[in-house]
């Protein structure tokens, strides 16, 4: 079942619709015998008319050579194909079979068997429904004749009165359905709009006031599922928290006592540098890890605010100036001043690692440009380099988790553990922004742009103070 | 009048309603896209539309008998399209329920989803092509006199109401039964509407004397009569026939044996497999 709405619109529409066709054909049956039994208690009606009127004249008439013609007046105007009228025509024939009396479209022979009773006879191209009746007094015979297809026409006309509007009510009995199913299932729609709405975040209870029964055990499950992701949450901080305190310390302590050994040691044994290295790259690792956790979408608790990127860039690159220097590189910075909804923390860490990429991947002399520019309502932050670049496909692997592109084989000096572009990518999705990776315009190198929609003037307005300042 | 008008459509839709439920009841346990039918409900309302405009022309093709090779012609493609949908499902038949259960999620190597696609198009479209021609011719027939075409609109919409509520039903009650379960009502559908529809390839030839009639087997017209609505609707489920003569039963075998084959041999296979 793909959506309940549909699933019971047209399940109910179908249920509603058979019976109701249903109802119709047995009503239209029915209708047509009692229209049949009428009809022919009017046809009896008129026997007794004929019976007040011409049995009187039986010897003037059987004493005529020719039977008398009736012109009955038109009751319809010519060419009316209305179904209104019902054509009637009649005989009167003696007890010896001799016609005395007939009506205009009559034939001059006796149209049936004088049996008394109901018939049906062809006659004038076409078939009629006849009532063969005795008059009174021994006076003859009355043989009335309608057509069979104007008095079934005239019947059905009637009947489909009663039954076009159950066709036509169908369509609208359907909307109606749709409609009264949307109201019905509104609460379903609020309840996954507040789940959509929040913040990945937000663990608060859902407010089971006013909610239907039916959906009451949902909330209430989504709610005890809520309170145990919470704890389970905070447990998982507390761990970030107490292990980063818990690395950090002997990690530190370890780069204290090799810096010491190194001193103390003369001459120092290839051995220890190479320790040192190792401390090194153990002590980025966890910083990086701890980063990434941070910055995941679970435990990303802080508030965006209007932070300005330029500034933002600005303040990275002053901070990267001796990594910069070292190794000769050449920067250039230009752009409009941007402003995005962001958390300034994360955007520094953005930045850093872009930058630290940049400063990475170049040769030494090499040349670095970051932009900041305003695109309408879009932010663009681009930073190029001349280093290797990436090559076409392997730049979406690049993000992944602990992903290095050919084992990281630069000599930069700096070490690598693939964690910096998996944590770019998340800051980037935290900010419901897009990255992508081009090649630079220098010879070789690599163009990072990260599009950011810009700061709506509104909450520019009233810019958070300590946002700016950074 | 009305009365004429329910049966006939109730009829026409009612075997193209089935036809359509199944099959799309069918992409919904493979785990297709349902837009197919669409492509299938386009192309039937246009070729019906197309053969009721040139139906005279039609008729008088190949010497007056142009109506009954168009016709044996779309019986004959429905029923090779049947087998090609048949021959796909069958593997499944045999299949544990376990591996069923999967099937929506997995695209089993066994199964070209595009050919099966096709054949269900064209099994849905030249079924529609069909059926709808012949309520396109008469209830066109009514265009000319008014008085009558209330009653003919009116039944007509209530004989395609209730064939369509039925489709809708019978959809419903088909896709909460177990995909094992449906794979089976399927194949037996597959062969009874292929043996229906040869009957009727061969009812078209018996009727323009390609093939010689002759006396009918049987009569179950006492039993069900076929033009009662429990007829009807048998006509419309497997094309039945109260008095069929030996050649109509020679053609329903010559449709349902490639399937009936297809069937034992994919038993034998699953057998041998697990042997």
């Amino acid at each position: 079942m793909k959506s309940i709405r549909v699933f019971l619109v047209i399940l109910l529409v179908a249920i509603i619709t058979l019976a109701n066709f249903a109802a119709a054909v047995r009503g239209y049956l029915g209708s047509m015998d009692e229209a049949e039994k009428l009809f022919n208690q009017r046809l009896l009606q008129q026997v007794d008319l004929l019976n007040y009127l011409l049995p009187g004249r039986y010897q003037e008439f059987s004493q005529n050579s020719a039977p008398l013609v009736y012109n009955a007046p038109a009751k319809a105007a010519p060419g009316d194909t209305s179904t209104r009228v019902a054509d009637l025509q009649f005989q009167w024939v003696s007890n010896e079979g001799k016609l005395l009396m007939r009506s205009t479209a009559m034939p001059d022979e006796v149209i049936s068997d004088l049996r008394s009773g109901y018939q049906f006879v062809n006659f004038n191209h076409y078939r009629w429904h006849v009532l063969v009746a005795p008059a009174v007094n021994n006076s003859g015979w009355y043989l009335l004749a309608e057509r069979d297809d104007q008095r079934y026409r005239l019947a059905e006309s009637m009947i489909l009165q009663a039954v076009t509007p159950m066709v036509i009510a169908i369509p609208i009995i359907g909307f109606v359905i749709w409609w009264v199913l949307g109201i019905g299932v509104r609460p379903v729609a609020r309840l996954t709009e507040e789940f959509h709405a929040r913040e990945a975040t937000d663990l608060r209870a859902i407010d089971q006031q006013d909610m239907p029964a039916e959906l009451i055990p949902l909330a209430q499950s989504a709610n005890e599922l809520l309170r145990r992701l919470g704890a389970s949450f905070m447990r998982e901080q507390r761990f970030a928290g107490d292990a980063a305190h818990e690395l950090r310390t002997p990690i530190a302590a370890l780069n204290i006592h090799c810096e010491n050994l190194l001193h103390e040691l003369q001459p120092v044994p290839e051995s220890a540098y190479k320790l040192q290295q190792g401390i090194k790259r153990m002590s980025y690792l966890v910083e990086q890890i701890l980063l990434l956790n941070k910055t995941s979408p679970d435990h990303f608790m802080s508030q965006f605010q209007p932070v300005n990127l330029t500034a933002l860039v600005k303040q990275v690159i002053v901070g990267a100036s001796d990594a910069l220097s070292h190794k000769d590189l050449q920067i250039e910075f230009d752009g409009d001043t941007c402003w995005v909804n962001g958390d300034a923390a994360a955007l520094e860490t953005l930045i850093n690692n872009l930058l630290g990429n940049a400063i990475k991947y170049s040769s030494a002399n090499g040349q670095i440009v970051v932009h900041t520019w305003r695109r309408g309502d879009q932010v663009v932050l681009e930073v190029m380099d001349n280093g290797p670049g990436i090559p076409a496909d392997q730049r979406e692997r690049v993000f992944d988790r602990f992903y290095r592109l050919h084992g990281d084989r630069h000599n930069s000096g700096t070490p690598g553990c693939g964690l910096g572009l998996s944590i770019v990518k998340q800051v980037v999705d935290l900010h419901q922004a897009r990255i992508n990776l081009t090649e630079s315009s220098f010879p070789t190198g690599l163009l990072v742009q990260v599009t950011f929609s810009a700061c709506s003037p509104q909450s520019l307005s009233a810019p958070n103070e300590g946002a700016k300042e950074k | 009048m009305m009365v004429d008008a329910i049966l006939l459509v109730l009829r026409e839709v009612l075997e193209a309603a089935l036809i359509i439920t199944i099959l799309m009841v069918m992409s919904r346990k493979l785990g297709f896209s349902l837009h197919w039918i669409l492509v299938a409900l386009v192309m039937g309302t246009l070729s019906s539309w197309a053969l009721a405009h040139y139906a005279y022309t039609i008729a008088d093709a190949l010497g007056g008998t142009g109506q009954e090779w168009t016709n044996a012609l779309l019986y004959f493609m429905v029923v090779l399209a049947f087998i090609v949908i048949a021959a796909f499902i069958a593997p499944l038949l045999f299949n544990t329920p376990h591996q069923l259960r999967h099937l929506a999620r997995e695209d089993t190597p066994r199964l070209n989803r595009q050919l099966l696609v096709a054949a269900a198009i064209f099994a849905v479209g030249l079924s529609l092509a069909r059926e709808v021609a012949e309520i396109w011719i008469y209830l066109g027939g009514f265009a000319q006199q008014p008085d009558k075409l209330e009653s003919a609109l009116t039944g007509g919409a209530i004989g395609l109401g209730i064939g369509a509520s039925l489709g809708a039903i019978t959809y419903y009650l088909l896709v909460f039964i177990s995909v094992r379960r449906f794979i089976y009502l399927l194949f037996s559908f597959l062969i009874l509407l292929s043996g229906g529809l040869a009957t009727q390839i061969a009812k078209q030839l018996l009727q323009i004397g390609v093939l010689d009639s002759a006396a009918p087997l049987w009569d179950t017209s006492r039993l069900v009569n076929e033009h009662s609505w429990l007829g009807e609707l048998l006509y419309a489920l497997i094309g039945y026939d109260s008095s069929p003569s030996a050649i109509q039963v020679i053609f329903y075998w010559l449709a349902v044996t490639p399937l009936i084959v297809i069937g034992i041999w994919q038993w034998r296979r699953r057998k041998l497999a697990h042997a």
